[in-house]
């Protein structure tokens, strides 16, 4: 820890300052017990705490009100910083957790690069076939409602 | 759905033996998906499962949250993070202080089937 405070090249945050910032979202008990042993703010306005969890691990916990990509970004920034310090390159991350979020059916279905291609590129060969513009629309939604099906479970069964 | 391994098995087994219908893998929105959950009349319990490295911060503000939404908020919400591996977790640890402040109990044990005496115990505990 004193090599991190030492030799990295950010402005500290008082403890009690992250202690603050944490209380809305942990509440009173949870943002007194953590152990903050540093704090630091991200390159994306994250909040960034050493934590200890035992004597010999550490967490990086990073909180940011703009969402998980702006947390994951200073995450990221955060940890290449750690491992530029001297004799702080053998640190090793025990575990990852992203945040989980299996797409919905309509996750997919609006998806503007999915629905869109494929409803212009079905539209303009049926009315090139047909020359009718109700027999494409009803084949477009056909089509375009077993793609959404059938790229729904794919999505899942890939995750 | 995962395959249910002998250690899950014998976890799942003391929470019926306790009188909990069990569900696995649930989710609860798109943010949380609780590895084991254990309905009963008077009481519900939250158990996680983590193994290889030591429970973290995020672990347990997760379960606290979740335990804090509308879903658990009224009722009684019992939650068991049962932590696995090959390293030193004891009872003076930090983040076992945090997890006493949001009352989740943390069993530690080298593998599942090392930590079901105490969830028995733990359990009986936690809804006396």
């Amino acid at each position: 820890m004193n090599k991190i405070r030492r030799d990295f090249q950010r402005q500290l945050i008082e403890t009690e300052d992250a202690r603050n910032e944490l209380r809305p979202i942990l509440g009173e008990e949870l943002s007194k017990a953590a152990v903050i042993n540093l704090a630091y703010r991200g390159m994306a306005g994250s909040l960034i705490c050493i934590m200890a969890i035992t004597s010999l691990d550490f967490e990086i916990f990073t909180c940011c009100k703009g969402g998980i990509s702006d947390a994951a970004y200073d995450f990221n920034w955060f940890w290449r910083q750690l491992r530029k310090i001297e004799n702080l390159s053998d640190l090793v991350l025990a575990d990852i957790r992203p945040a989980v979020k299996t797409p919905t059916f309509i996750d997919i279905v609006r998806d503007p690069i999915f629905s869109g291609l494929s409803t212009a590129a079905i539209w303009a060969l049926i009315m090139e076939v047909t020359k009718s513009s109700g027999i494409a629309i009803l084949s477009v939604g056909i089509v375009l409602l077993f793609d959404s099906v059938v790229l729904y479970y794919w999505r899942k069964k890939k995750r | 759905m995962s395959q249910v391994n002998k250690g899950e098995r014998q976890i799942i087994d003391t929470l019926q033996k306790n009188g909990f219908k069990v569900t696995r893998e649930r989710a609860f929105g798109p943010k949380w998906i609780v590895d084991l959950v254990g309905e009963r009349e008077d009481a519900i319990l939250l158990v996680e499962f983590k193994s290889g490295a030591p429970v973290s911060h995020a672990d347990i503000f997760d379960l606290v949250a979740l335990r804090n939404s509308q879903q658990f908020r009224d009722k009684n919400t019992k939650c068991f993070i049962l932590n696995t591996g090959k390293f030193q977790l004891d009872k003076d640890a930090p983040i076992m202080k945090v997890a006493e402040a949001g009352k989740i109990t943390i069993i530690h044990g080298e593998n599942l089937s090392n930590v079901i005496g105490e969830l028995n115990s733990a359990i009986a505990r936690a809804l006396s």
